[in-house]
């Protein structure tokens, strides 16, 4: 590819640098403030004794009843007590908050295997249990998404990448807050066995693309995603790719039925008004779904036309 | 209470004083509080030309439609948001009912309920959405005025004069109001000790669509008068849709351990508006079109099917030893309930889609930090499509029809955690999908499969390794490369190999300020063997190779006790190279294609984006709160190549453009539980492509305040 070399190496070095320069330094230390392992002999000593020292947990002076017996999660607190040294008490493993929250339930069905879990997130790292928000939800400060819903705003605080593709100018308006993340996803579960072929989560809300059709177009039928890319795009209607690329990575253009013969005097860059003489000119000129309008699918047109 | 709510849900209000109530009485003997806050407030809005006209959708109405742009200023006044609910002593909430109206035409509103047992979600959405498309003076639209004819603006077709674009109001936009709700009953916390059942769940929605969108299509010969330049035709489509969803399911605990959930759904979609015929537009520009014969002016222009689809899964899980477990299926059948003209001519009714899935998967742990996760999938999708549809009428079926997609997957993971925090895994991922393509018999012309763009079958290969770990106490990094295998592939966008990295890294510094540091970055490169094409005395290969790669950064510091700073920095890149394929004939002429050129064009594409967005918050002083912004976005997608094909391309097709957002806001808290607020907000879209009069630059600025009142401090105040 022309252009590889030139473009490639920022990236790839910046990335690969970080990479081998995290993997040569590795070290295991002991983990700080994520300890989760139970503290060999511990007993309890109740909440009292606990309310003694945090009047406030996390800034919040209140706890949810169901959530105010602090040993239930965080082990006896006994040798915290004495010493009041922060490695002497564990923090909630997602197993404690689990033993709870998944049985009799069904909102944690595929957890173990999800995206989230396998990354190592803990249920602490987007809920606080102290905090009596809508589901115990952390909240994130970020002054470029004012409108979004708070969920989205925990998800985007991580997922950089999406939140910049939630500022292209095709994007679903997650920001503005009419959409939440958590409309196609569910950080619980594992979405490699959600139900269905792939096009059934986006079917929840754009029936009138998926027909059924008398003349279908095959990735329709298959995978939005091989065309359009759901967070954000730099061309419209979310196409992962500007037309007529996106169109001519997998069609073949004929002179039968796209031939004429162009004067380009609007053309950008062609300010001379200089015949454009190539056969399909006309027809690369516009977007292919200027003339086959119904891509998504037809009753009436085989060329997806209308 | 919101004036939209009150307009458009009084469902919302109705159903909201009615769980109040209960609420109230149910928990007559716990101590429950009212909350209540209010934002009252609105936005003056100064719009550059011509966007400043209610009849022109510009780039920022896209996602914040602004109403009445004639006014001057335009404006929005509204309640901006509201928090009300009955609280426990614990700070929970038995009933809360929260509001948002960040703009015109933006509003949403959630209502949840929970009490021991009885748990309820209502939420309410208004958003209307608008497209950057143009139409010229005399657009068809339902039903054209007398002497004007059915064209489309874009850029280059000869039918529209551009002088005509910037006309009454052609605006596309989408409007979208629905509700939802779900109620659960948890037996046992109710008081009820039911074997087996541990929740039941019912749901509910209606959400209605309206509004236009555009039609554009391209009339063939036959179709058409003598004028070359009359092909291009385009109809500002109404739309008109109603869905309306009810479910229900059932949780279920078998056996100790063991999680079983059973669901069932039925959706109903409706398009309520009127279908446009051939006939239709050659009746409204009969200078341009033929007059059709017989059934084929009963052709419908993008006419969109009326929908019933009924749902059920079951899944369960549980654990057995050192394992767990989970599986589960689903079933959807999709039904057309109503026809198409055509459709009703010929008498057609099959047309069904049904798709269903099973899956299985399982988490063992092996001991001593090892585990072996995997899972597997099948998926299949059967379209029951009747084929006599195309036969009578010399209406070419010229694909293949996708009678059946079947679809496996497998998936096997086996991981270490030498440490808490630390992980080391080796994976392999297997997906096969079979197609079972109908390629119908030849009526005037037909695909055949050696020129078909779809293949029967196609099969991926993915090993991968992926880690992650805690190094130097505050430095997280974790990371996954693989590679990716498609001995055979579908399209001719698959890749036979790629190879991906993913990498992230988070470090935080506690002195001598608080600051934390992120980045991550991405890279796949790729490259697809040609998928092979063969024409009579020729044969022509479609390669592909891609490079994609991304990354940001972003650095937040507590800069003081009082301030938050955050900057990133964001890069993607989209690189793509594929040859450009011209036949002589249509690939529906089969083995007449004499001529497949491939060569020597080759498209390359190339996309950059980068953004850079800088945020903080300050508290000034203990009364007032600064926030400010700014965001600058850079796209540019540009098309090239070798020839002059690729060069027309290039010249026609580019992406160039600037987003720039920047504001600040200050609120004064007066006292407690009143808070006025006042800011400012510069948004400016550039396009340095497109051309006047088509020119989506859009530049506006934005000035808007409210007043929040706490009702609940207010009162304790005037108490004290």
């Amino acid at each position: 590819m022309r252009s590889r070399s030139r473009t490639f190496s920022p990236a790839i070095a910046l990335v690969l640098c970080g990479g081998v320069a995290a993997c040569v330094s590795l070290q295991w230390e002991p983990i700080g403030p994520r300890r989760t392992q139970p503290i060999a002999d511990v007993s309890r000593v109740g909440a009292e004794e606990c309310d003694s020292c945090h009047e406030d947990v996390e800034g919040h002076d209140k706890i949810a009843g169901y959530h105010a017996d602090c040993e239930a999660c965080h082990g006896g607190g006994s040798l915290h007590a004495r010493s009041e040294e922060p490695a002497e008490i564990r923090y909630p493993s997602n197993a404690d908050c689990l033993a709870c929250h998944a049985p009799s339930r069904n909102t944690h069905l595929s957890w173990g295997s999800g995206e989230h879990s396998r990354a190592g997130l803990l249920c602490s790292d987007c809920h606080d249990p102290h905090d009596p928000a809508k589901q115990h939800l952390r909240a994130s400060e970020n002054a470029l998404f004012a409108n979004i819903d708070a969920a989205s705003g925990l998800c985007v605080s991580c997922h950089e990448d999406v939140a910049a593709k939630l500022a292209f100018p095709s994007h679903h308006p997650v920001r503005e807050g009419a959409m939440s993340c958590l409309g196609c996803h569910d950080p619980h579960e594992d979405r490699r066995v959600s139900f269905g072929d792939r096009n059934q989560l986006c079917a929840r809300c754009h029936q009138d693309y998926v027909g059924p059709w008398a003349y279908e177009h095959e990735p329709v039928a298959e995978d939005c995603g091989l065309c359009h890319d759901p967070h954000g795009a730099v061309a419209d209607d979310l196409l992962a790719t500007i037309q007529p690329v996106l169109c001519l990575g997998c069609h073949t253009m004929n002179d039968f039925a796209h031939h004429g013969q162009f004067t380009a005097t609007g053309i950008p860059g062609n300010t001379q008004g200089s015949p454009i003489t190539t056969r399909e000119a006309r027809s690369l000129l516009d977007r292919c779904t200027d003339c086959h309008g119904a891509i998504h699918g037809s009753y009436t047109d085989a060329y997806l036309r209308h | 209470m919101h004036t939209c709510v009150i307009r458009h849900c009084p469902g919302v209000v109705l159903l909201a004083t009615i769980s109040l109530a209960g609420t109230a009485g149910a928990e007559g003997d716990l101590k429950l509080e009212s909350r209540a806050e209010a934002s009252l407030g609105g936005e003056l809005y100064f719009i550059d030309s011509p966007y400043d006209n209610d009849n022109l959708g510009g780039f920022w109405d896209q996602y914040r439609h602004t109403r009445k742009k004639n006014n001057r200023p335009a404006h929005f006044f509204d309640l901006l948001h509201f928090d009300l609910g009955l609280a426990r002593e614990d700070d929970t909430y038995a009933l809360r009912a929260e509001g948002w109206s960040p703009n015109r035409n933006n509003t949403r509103v959630e209502v949840e309920g929970n009490l021991a047992g009885f748990d309820l979600d209502l939420d309410y959405r208004n958003y209307r959405s608008e497209e950057l498309r143009y139409f010229p003076q005399g657009t068809f639209q339902d039903e054209a005025p007398p002497g004007f004819s059915p064209r489309y603006a874009t850029q280059y077709t000869p039918d529209a004069s551009l002088a005509e674009i910037l006309d009454s109001n052609q605006r596309l936009w989408m409007q979208r109001s629905g509700i939802r709700g779900e109620l659960r009953l948890r037996p046992e916390a109710m008081g009820f000790n039911l074997p087996l059942l541990d929740q039941i769940s019912l749901r509910s929605g209606y959400q209605r669509r309206k509004g236009y969108r555009q039609d554009s299509f391209l009339l063939d010969p036959r179709e058409r008068t003598f004028q070359d330049n009359q092909r291009f035709r385009g109809n500002r489509r109404r739309v008109d849709q109603q869905v309306t969803s009810v479910g229900g399911g059932l949780v279920l605990t078998p056996l100790d351990g063991v999680t079983t959930d059973f669901d069932v759904s039925f959706e109903s979609f409706r398009e309520r508006a009127d279908v446009v015929t051939f006939q239709d537009l050659a009746d409204a520009d009969p200078t341009a079109i033929r007059p059709p014969s017989g059934d084929t002016g009963l052709r419908a222009f993008n006419f969109v099917p009326d929908t019933d689809r009924l749902s059920a899964s079951m899944r369960v899980a549980g654990e057995i030893g050192a394992a767990q477990l989970q599986a589960g299926g689903f079933v959807t059948h999709l039904r057309q309930t109503n026809r198409a003209p055509l459709q009703q001519a010929l008498g057609l009714d099959k047309q069904e889609v049904t798709s269903w899935s099973a899956h299985a998967g399982f988490d063992l742990k092996l001991g001593k930090g090892l585990a072996l996760t995997g899972n597997t999938k099948f998926a299949e999708r059967r379209n029951d499509l009747d084929e006599s549809y195309f036969d009578p009428l010399d209406l070419p079926q010229i694909g293949p029809i996708l009678r059946r997609r079947s679809e496996l997957g497998l998936r096997l993971e086996l991981a270490q955690r030498p440490r808490p925090g630390a992980l080391l895994a080796a994976g392999y991922r297997y997906d096969w999908v079979d197609r079972k393509l109908r390629y119908p018999a030849a009526i005037c012309c037909v695909l055949d499969r050696p020129l078909a763009l779809v293949a029967d079958d196609n099969q991926v290969h993915n090993l991968y390794l992926r880690g992650r770990a805690r190094l130097l106490r505050r430095l997280q990094i974790s990371g996954e490369l693989g590679w990716e295998y498609q001995p055979e592939r579908a399209y001719a966008r698959d890749m036979t190999h790629s190879v991906y990295f993913e990498a992230r890294g988070a470090y935080t510094l506690p002195r001598p300020i608080p600051l934390s540091v992120s980045l991550q970055g991405s890279v796949r490169d790729g490259h697809g063997n040609g998928l092979v094409l063969t024409g009579e005395d020729t044969r022509a290969r479609k390669d592909l190779d891609q490079l994609q790669w991304s990354y940001n950064a972003t650095l937040t510091a507590v800069a003081t006790a009082h301030t938050t700073l955050s900057l990133s920095f964001v890069q993607q890149h989209d690189e793509q190279e594929t040859p450009y394929l011209r036949t002589d004939f249509p690939r529906t002429f089969g083995s007449d294609i004499t001529n497949l050129l491939p060569d020597p064009d080759r498209i390359h594409y190339d996309s950059h984006v980068e953004s850079l967005a800088l945020w903080g918050i300050q508290n000034l002083t203990d009364w007032l709160e600064m926030r400010s912004f700014a965001s600058f976005t850079w796209m540019q997608a540009k098309i090239g190549g070798d020839n002059a094909t690729a060069n027309a391309l290039e010249a026609a097709n580019e992406v160039d453009s600037r987003i720039l957002s920047t504001g600040i806001d200050f609120g004064f808290r007066a006292r407690d539980g009143l808070r006025f607020d006042v800011g400012y907000r510069f948004d400016q879209y550039l396009d340095h492509h497109s051309q006047a009069p088509i020119d989506p630059d859009d530049r506006r600025h934005t000035l808007h305040f409210g007043i929040t009142a706490n009702l609940d401090l207010l009162e304790r105040r005037a108490a004290n």
